[in-house]
């Protein structure tokens, strides 16, 4: 069984690289397809067509896109992602830069939606049919209903101005804090200082919070609804009449078949989450993957945004891969 | 026929959540549909002898019950043409994206092997692209207007459907009933119609309403981000998107299309889950043998 | 697989909310200690290089102005030179020459001493490098060293403005033997770099050894909030000291909150809507002016705006030298019936023949210009022309301008330098930019005799008859000049704002 896992994940994993070639030439050929390029992003309206020119030319964007490509795919799998022509900084470093932060504020909101989701979804499954659980499904469709927009920015005003917490940004600048690993829940307490970290830990909490609500309500809906599902199943029913005792079924049957489906769309939004969101970024002045992204397009950064997709579809893929191994690991009888 | 369809129907209102979410739904479609005709406002009126909007919701500021925007648009006309286009665009993108992505994974995963490999990694490229970034490239091919960010959003969605539909296949593919059907020499095609799809149905039905949900979010926010509707458009994400920055002296122009938006999306997603409930073979088996 | 204990989850979920809740009602945390004299600035813009060679957006602009020292610069709030780098300047008659004479004793942050060839060096290297802001020396001929402290520019042409132009940061002396200026810049002026996280904040500390003295502040640091009504609240909390780039529509509220301080001033950018004179139906002039009748410009200023614009009648904004406060009486104003006999007149009674016309626009930096559009959208319907509004992201914005494909647009102008030709040139003669397809000649030649003229009396006189000339050719609608504000604690000292937005931290003071 081990060794057929094995040769599954190897098979897949294969399979995952062409994918991220793929992305990486479907992003190559969409951001020269937006029109404009980055020099007439930076020069502006007053650029004249032989600035524009000259600035292209210095840029290397002159070149035909397949010579553009071959120089970029060279250098890439040399594990060079190339240099922002705006910044003119290396593209690894502006996501390494960017990506603790984005990391930081998704595990964080993750865990909270998915401890939330996972536990009041199976507490509704089991007390079905009660007013606890018309009150659960009520309250998880409210939050998967709720949109994200306005929840930014209520939740910005609430904080920040009727509670009067911190808002925005994630540490107050004020405080000298070292950095060690970029997670700042992390150094500010490596830099044992507990009001910074008492800092940035309420600042975390309304950007998590607009993605962990909509989230957390759909986990809950998901996870009852899988729930029940299994319970109807007749193996679940066939252990019921043997009087297994309530508990071994839940966990040993319910639980573990339940659970499919929640993996698959848990991970399929630990995906999306991970991309950043641009909205949620923006109102909270997060400085994560979702604004580089987002600002590399409307710059037409193509090399930043060539190395920010490459690195979502990455994220992505492996994720997928996580998920679809689990299937196997859960449910043996799925092996393409 | 005709009795068999009412009877469906009286059958699916008995489910409490269906009941509430026809009711909300019924409710906005009027308004809308008042809203449309007898509307002493249009939807792009600026009044020019209102002297300082905002004005707020108020008994004073009659006819403009949700009050107007900081250009002195009526609140209320634009939230009810907005549930029009906004629907109207969700429903657009559910019915094509689930339609394409129900299709690739019935597909992929009923005939497995490369079919399936090649259209789940097609799949996995598809997702990675920034859906903003395709609704940028769109709009520079066809054009800038709500229908690019419709198109870019049917693209980005595709996967959810067709990965949801292909685990659910893989399940069902080695149950007895569809090992049967193939031993009984039924047709490839048959057999996904006859055996494989009304397995898939019920989760795939919740998932469509829910996406319709989804969808009119994900409009909104590409609205939001100045990708999709264009003034003076009435459109949710786009009114949150201005109102909302001035809503701390004005909260109504941004909150009340967003509460609109809300209860829109909840009776979607509370009709959504009362039909589940309903189309789900196994729990009405239940329920019968329990009874 | 073993599924966590029944009991854990629950107890988890206990935990992580009882220690939300206590976090969020029980502990305020306290604000920072702070033994140094800590200016926090929040701004909206995140800089993208700060090497003054490659420099080219208000952001880079901002902290570079403040790393390193321009030739020139301005006399606090105005517009008017001020001897920077260079104690005095020169130009020979014809304006094609110009001697600069630098300030001796001045040294960078590494040490080296400014000299002639040090200045010659750092223009010789922003031309070779490109970047974008390189066009602005395209009318350098070559640099001269004349002695160890003096330099001189031989231009290619008679170019009246040069001294405007030698304010910008591509004058910024660099050190030769400096290498990677984008991340480690080295510079004469009264900050240095202390680290950079981008998109999220920069950090300045004071150069103890600045020719002027030292600043008053020992840090600077810069925090990017890419939303402004975040750093609305930032600035309400007392999180951040200096408030660059709030949107008109907090302005008010700020401006009535006790502690808050604010400074404003008449900017140089000026908002218009440009119209295609290259094709149907824009070439026609009356139809231009039926437009220019057409738009309800105090609803623009006063509703939309709050009064944080004033109106702009005719090419150049109040704040610069040549501007003809006489545009104020014979620029157009709000008048719907004159509106509609010049569309008549123009062809098209009650907008009857007229397609529908696209208005595009780019509101990602400016989000007012959505609603402003709005209003122009409507007043236009009015009188019976129907508009489509699309909004494009900057890039697809400027491909649409560069390649003459919409009927009207609206965009700001921000000059590079403060003179009269940063507008009339660019904007309005046709061997300039020429984006609306607008052609007169007698405004080429006086365009070009003005930039070549070196007195101010006769210049003035020159200015006054172009704005005329333009107006009266109605090539745009003329819409307004946003107002210039910063907003700051009541604490902070010495912040001056500069129409040309030059911001400088080396007075500023927390007391």
């Amino acid at each position: 069984m081990a060794r057929n896992i094995l040769q599954y994940v190897f098979y897949r994993l294969l399979q995952s690289i062409l994918s991220v070639f793929g992305a990486v030439v479907i992003v190559f050929i969409l951001s020269r397809v937006l029109p404009g390029n980055p020099a007439a992003a930076i020069l502006g309206p007053k650029a004249t067509p032989e600035n524009i020119a000259r600035v292209t030319r210095e840029w290397g964007l002159d070149k035909s896109y397949l010579e553009q490509f071959i120089v970029y795919f060279s250098r890439l799998i040399r594990g060079d992602l190339g240099d922002s022509y705006i910044m003119g900084y290396n593209v690894s470093r502006l996501i390494a830069e960017r990506l603790p932060a984005s990391l930081e504020l998704v595990v964080f909101a993750f865990a909270l939606s998915l401890v939330i989701g996972v536990t009041l979804g199976a507490l509704a499954a089991r007390k079905h049919d009660t007013k606890l659980d018309l009150a659960l499904t009520s309250l998880s469709v409210m939050g998967f209903s709720f949109p994200t927009l306005l929840l930014g920015v209520i939740l910005l005003i609430l904080f920040g101005v009727n509670l009067g917490l911190p808002v925005g940004g994630r540490l107050d600048a004020r405080f000298t804090v070292k950095t060690y690993t970029g997670l700042m829940l992390i150094d500010t307490l490596l830099n044992g200082n507990i009001n910074a970290f008492i800092d940035a830990f309420m600042r975390i909490i309304p950007p998590a919070l607009t993605l962990a609500i909509p989230l957390s309500g759909l986990l809950v809906k998901l996870t009852r609804n899988s729930v029940l599902e299994v319970m109807n199943q007749d193996y679940v029913r066939t252990a019921k009449m043997k009087k297994l005792p309530e508990k071994v079924i839940m966990y040993k049957h319910v639980m573990r078949n339940a659970l499919i489906p929640i993996v698959t769309i848990a991970g399929l939004y630990f995906a999306v989450l991970v991309t950043g969101d641009v909205v949620v970024e923006t109102i909270f002045a997060w400085p994560g993957l979702g604004r580089l992204v987002w600002e590399a397009v409307t710059l037409r950064d193509y090399m930043v945004i060539q190395g920010s997709v490459l690195l979502v579809s990455i994220i992505y893929i492996t994720v997928n891969l996580i998920v679809d191994t689990l299937y196997v690991y859960i449910d043996p009888r799925i092996r393409g | 026929m005709i009795d068999s369809t009412s009877r469906t129907l009286r059958e699916v209102l008995m489910v409490k959540r269906v009941r509430y979410g026809v009711i909300i739904l019924l409710s906005f479609l009027a308004l809308s549909l008042i809203v449309v005709f007898f509307s002493p406002f249009q939807y792009d009126q600026i009044s020019y002898n209102v002297h300082y909007p905002p004005l707020s919701p108020s008994s004073v500021n009659w006819p403009y019950i949700m009050g107007t925007d900081n250009l002195g648009r009526d609140v209320f006309t634009r939230t009810f043409y907005a549930y029009i286009l906004d629907t109207g665009c969700g429903l657009a993108i559910v019915s094509l994206s689930g339609l394409i992505g129900l299709i690739i994974g019935l597909i992929s995963g009923y005939l497995g092997g490369l079919v399936d490999l090649v259209l789940m990694r097609i799949m996995d490229i598809v997702i990675s692209i920034p859906g903003f970034m395709l609704a940028i490239a769109i709009a520079a091919v066809l054009g800038s207007s709500i229908v690019n960010a419709v198109i870019s959003v049917v693209i980005v969605t595709v996967p959810i459907y067709a990965r949801l539909v292909r685990g659910m296949v893989l399940s069902v593919k080695e149950s007895l009933f569809v090992l049967a059907a193939k031993e009984a020499g039924l047709s490839t095609v048959r057999i996904i119609v006859k055996h494989v799809l009304p397995q898939v149905t019920p989760i795939f039905i919740t998932q469509l309403t829910m996406e319709l949900s989804n969808a009119i979010i994900y409009i909104a926010a590409l609205s939001f981000i100045g990708l999709g509707a264009q003034e003076p458009v009435p459109e949710w994400g786009l009114m949150i998107s201005t109102a909302r920055r001035y809503v701390r002296e004005a909260w109504w122009p941004a909150v009340l299309p967003g509460l609109v938006m809300f209860l829109t999306v909840l009776s979607f997603n509370l009709i959504g889950d009362g039909l589940r409930d309903y189309l789900d073979p196994r729990k009405k088996l239940s329920v019968r043998e329990t009874s | 697989m073993s599924f966590p204990r029944k009991t854990l989850i629950p107890v988890v979920v206990i935990l992580v909310v009882a220690v939300v809740a206590a976090a969020l009602f029980l502990v305020k945390p306290p604000a920072p200690q702070q033994a140094e004299k800590k200016l926090v600035v929040g701004t909206t813009y995140d800089p993208k290089t700060l090497d003054p060679a490659l420099a080219y957006d208000i952001a880079s602009a901002m902290v570079v102005q403040n790393i390193y020292d321009q030739l020139l610069g301005y006399k606090p709030g105005s517009t008017d030179l001020a001897p920077r780098l260079a104690e005095r300047w020169e130009s020979s008659e014809n304006a094609t020459v110009w001697t600069f004479y630098l300030r001796r004793n001045v040294r960078f942050h590494d040490g080296t001493e400014l000299t002639a060839d040090i200045v010659k060096y750092s223009i010789e290297r922003a031309k070779q490098l490109q970047g974008p802001p390189a066009f602005l020396l395209d009318v350098v001929d070559r640099v001269e060293v004349v002695d160890k402290y003096t330099v001189r520019f031989v231009l290619k042409y008679s170019f009246a403005p040069f001294a405007s132009l030698a304010t910008f940061t591509i004058f910024s002396p660099v050190p030769p033997n400096a290498t990677n200026l984008e991340e480690n810049p080295v510079g004469t002026g009264p900050f240095k770099l202390e680290s950079w996280k981008k998109g999220e904040q920069i950090v300045l500390t004071a150069n103890k050894d600045y020719w002027r003295g030292p600043p008053k502040l020992d840090k600077v640091i810069i925090k990017i909030y890419p939303d402004p009504a975040t750093l609305r609240v930032a600035l309400e909390k007392g999180e951040v000291d200096l408030a660059l780039g709030i949107q008109p529509q907090d302005v008010e509220a700020l401006s009535k909150n006790p502690n808050i301080k604010m400074a404003s001033i008449e900017g140089l950018v000026i908002e218009y809507l440009g119209m295609n004179q290259r094709r149907e139906p824009f070439n026609n002039t009356l139809l231009r002016k039926a437009i220019n009748y057409a738009i309800d410009y105090d609803y623009i200023l006063n509703v939309v705006l709050r009064g944080t614009a004033s109106r702009l009648y005719g090419p150049l904004p109040p704040a610069v030298f040549g501007y003809d406060p006489d545009v104020e009486k014979y620029g157009y104003k709000y008048n719907v019936e004159q509106a509609r006999k010049l569309l008549a007149e123009a062809g098209y009674p009650d907008g009857k023949g007229l397609r529908e016309l696209e208005l595009i626009i780019s509101s990602s930096e400016r989000a007012e210009r959505k609603d402003v559009a709005a209003v122009i959208q409507r007043s236009l319907k009015e009188i019976g022309v129907n508009v489509r509004i699309v909004d494009l992201d900057w890039p697809s914005f400027l491909d649409r301008l560069f390649n003459h494909d919409f009927d009207m647009y609206m965009v700001d102008w921000f000059p590079d330098y403060v003179d009269p030709d940063d507008w009339v040139t660019p904007l309005f003669s046709s061997q300039g930019l020429n984006i609306d397809g607008y052609n007169n000649t007698l405004v080429d030649q006086l365009a070009l005799k003005a930039r070549q003229t070196v007195d101010p009396g006769e210049r003035l006189e020159i200015y006054k008859q172009l704005q005329r000339i333009i107006v009266d050719d109605a090539p745009w609608v003329f819409l307004y000049v946003p107002k210039l504000y910063a907003f700051m604690q009541s604490n902070v000292e010495g912040f001056t704002l500069y129409p040309a937005y030059y911001i400088d931290f080396y007075p500023v003071d927390k007391v």
